[in-house]
């Protein structure tokens, strides 16, 4: 009896629970975009799409989204001035991707991004991207069928399958921009006709990015110099008799080996010696001498990767992670090294090997 | 002896590994990576070198008074009245770790997965279950440790699925060794603070029957297996942070888990943490179990003073949890604690017991 009585007691009592949160009185935010205020250079301006989801019975869903922006000084206050006009509570654990203008960035993205880290709820597989002009252009965009962040986070995502930006999400750039021996690199946005594009790579040197780019195609080269493919990673090489038209190669296989070497005087030399297998996938004048093709490849990408590197040294970014190669193998004289300054010095040289190996279907 | 009493092989096993596992795992890389950088899995070795001496130690002591409980053999050794004041000062020890446990635990649930439950309803849902379980004496507890160990084929299953998931820097561990003996040494002792809980061997005396010889290579197969888990997630979130995030973040193996996503499934730190409650909350069941068993051995009177144990560490963790001055004393008084009731006193009694020639003479 009494323990009858206990039982039903608990079924009226133990019903509740203090952290129970229906979904139908959230608004998840899907986007958001940080810009330098136009106004005052000391605020930022800050915009969310806000997610509403709204059952309309018989199993589907309707999901509209609306953009809501606040002007505020730091990131925490803008999501303060943002709740107020959110009808639900604001939600940020699943932001898929963050958008950061150009001119911000430069100030360090570190303050942009800490909340995200510190917080419970912050999503760290979410995206972050650079833009080039405003964030919030982007963000802004109408779509008709599905909200705009879910259509640059599969443009996001295919440019990573497709080796033009490395794979990031907040977590990996959160463990580099903390790290003084090696860089980040973003990707950069840019709004041509009313739709986002994946433009190439944004250089950063720690936090800050440091407003040099490189576009696409360097980009691919510089992820092979890095090791760090997708799913499919193309170079076009042009012919040598007829350099107009260009033939593509596809990266099947690559061997990386960094050798960074510090002498006496302190001095710098590092060597990358890369050894790519790759496939000829069109070869649209037909040419027939693979191993002059090859050759081909090998002078091209030497020389345009030489040319990323000098980029790369200018804007001061060693997304290379050379700096770690000298920390790790040197210590003491890593301590002793004014990185600052050494790194423009670093003598980089190249060593790339290429081999055709597959010739697709036909000969 | 009533049959059914005595522990397995398997279930000692099991027991060690339970008892060692818990809350310290999830901040010992962050603790050890502010002490000694990249050399943090080497001060794990040494602890658990150290561990494993102990254990040597707790092993004697056991073999020289065989079927007697830790609380009756201080009374042998020393005499009724020295015996009893070690018996007492042994409680108020375990009773001060496991109430420090205790806090550690229901910050990090308030932390993690229940923000706006209270306190005090976390802690009475642990200690109950706590209470519940402790009072059914020695058997029954292990055989509901030896269930518990699935929880560590999640463990096993994310290690694994972070190794290929994440992005990992091999380059973070060198140089190896290079901070120093005596700093790794010295940071060793945060480690050792992470894998307590085997005191809980000085109390089986009455419910084992095996060889000796047997006995040991289980205690130090237990060791070794702990010892592997725990280097290898030191080495994991060594290679996965960068030295600068690492000693920023509180329970970094959480962090790690938590940047992983998948199609079907999100967030899995908070699954994770929900799994981990169990080995958790069986770290403050050990401390009540042998607080208890210091005082008391069996019966009636022995739980009694488990509920009044249970209750006192309830009262003492909602009047200090997130209370920083609270927690500050704690620490001190923690480290004198440990060294005295988990190293000093069983030395000590071992070496008394062989200094007066005393053992126990089997009838």
């Amino acid at each position: 009896m009494i323990k009858s009585m206990f039982l039903f007691l608990s079924l009226m009592l133990l019903t509740g629970c203090w952290d129970q949160e229906n979904l139908s009185d959230r608004r998840l935010i899907n986007g958001i975009s940080f810009d330098l205020s136009d106004d005052d250079p000391n605020l930022i301006q800050g915009g969310v799409r806000a997610l509403n989801i709204k059952s309309q019975g018989g199993g589907s869903i309707e999901v509209k989204d609306e953009l809501l922006t606040s002007e505020e000084p730091t990131i925490g206050e803008i999501g303060h001035e943002i709740k107020k006009n959110l009808p639900g509570r604001l939600d940020v654990t699943k932001t898929f991707i963050i958008f950061i203008g150009d001119e911000l960035a430069k100030e360090g993205i570190d303050p942009l991004l800490e909340t995200f880290y510190r917080g419970n709820l912050g999503y760290m597989p979410s995206k972050a991207a650079i833009v080039k002009g405003k964030a919030i252009d982007i963000l802004s965009i109408n779509e008709e069928d599905s909200p705009i962040a879910f259509r640059v986070l599969n443009g996001i995502r295919a440019a990573e399958s497709n080796t033009l930006i490395p794979e990031l999400n907040l977590f990996t750039i959160w463990n580099k921009i903390g790290d003084e021996r090696i860089d980040t690199v973003l990707p950069l946005l840019e709004k041509t006709n009313d739709k986002p594009e994946v433009a190439g790579l944004a250089l950063f040197d720690q936090d800050k990015y440091t407003g040099k780019n490189l576009d696409t195609e360097q980009s691919t080269l510089l992820l092979i110099m890095r090791d760090d493919l997708g799913y499919i990673a193309d170079v076009f090489i042009p012919y040598e008799q007829n350099p107009e038209k260009k033939y593509r190669l596809s990266i099947m296989g690559l061997k990386r080996e960094l050798d960074t070497k510090v002498s006496k005087d302190d001095s710098i030399t590092s060597t990358l010696r890369l050894k790519v297998k790759t496939e000829l996938n069109a070869n649209p004048l037909g040419g027939s001498d693979l191993k002059s093709m090859a050759a081909q490849a090998e002078k091209v990408m030497t020389k345009r990767m030489e040319e990323v590197v000098a980029i790369l040294q200018e804007a001061h970014s060693d997304p290379l992670g050379i700096g770690m190669d000298v920390a790790t193998k040197y210590p003491e004289e890593w301590k002793r090294i004014n990185w600052e300054s050494e790194y423009k010095n670093v003598e980089i040289q190249l060593d790339v090997k290429v081999d055709i190996e597959k010739t697709g279907g036909l000969f | 002896m009533k049959n059914g009493r005595l522990l397995t092989k398997l279930q000692i096993y099991l027991m060690i590994i339970q008892a060692q596992l818990g809350l310290g795992m999830l901040s010992l890389p962050n603790i050890l990576e502010k002490q000694v950088n990249q050399d943090a899995w080497i001060s794990v070795l040494v602890a658990s070198v150290l561990v494993q001496m102990t254990l040597v130690i707790y092993w004697l002591l056991l073999k020289r008074f065989p079927g007697c409980s830790y609380h009756e053999l201080t009374q042998i050794i020393t005499g009724p009245f020295l015996g009893k004041t070690i018996n007492i000062v042994n409680y108020a020890g375990y009773m001060i770790i496991g109430t420090y446990t205790m806090i550690l635990l229901v910050q990090l649930v308030n932390d993690w997965l229940l923000p706006f439950t209270p306190v005090w309803a976390i802690a009475l849902l642990i200690i109950v279950l706590s209470m519940y379980l402790v009072v059914q004496d020695y058997a029954v507890f292990a055989r509901y440790l030896v269930v518990l160990s699935v929880v560590l084929i999640p463990v096993f299953l994310l290690i694994i699925i972070a190794l290929f998931q994440i992005p990992l820097e091999p380059r973070n561990l060198r140089p190896v060794g290079g901070e120093g003996v005596l700093s790794i040494i010295r940071a060793s002792e945060g480690a050792l603070f992470a894998v307590l809980g085997f005191e809980i061997l000085l109390f089986i005396g009455p419910y084992v029957h095996m060889k000796n010889s047997k006995l040991l290579r289980t205690f130090s197969l237990a060791n070794a297996t702990i010892a592997l888990l725990y280097i290898v997630v030191v080495v994991l979130c060594i290679m996965v942070f960068s030295p600068d995030v690492l000693k920023q973040v509180r329970e970094p193996v959480l962090y790690m888990i938590r940047s992983l996503s998948f199609k079907a499934v999100d967030r899995i730190d908070l699954l994770f943490v929900f799994i981990w409650l169990s080995p958790m909350t069986a770290s403050i069941m050990i401390y009540l179990l042998i607080a208890s068993k210091s005082l008391m051995g069996e019966g009636k009177s022995f739980q009694t003073t488990v509920l009044l144990s249970g209750v006192i560490i309830y009262i003492a963790t909602i009047f200090s949890s997130y209370s920083e001055e609270a927690l500050q004393l704690y620490g001190q008084i923690l480290k004198y604690v440990i060294y005295t009731v988990v190293f000093f006193f069983p030395t000590m009694l071992l070496l008394l017991s062989y200094l007066l020639k005393k053992k126990k003479v089997n009838t």
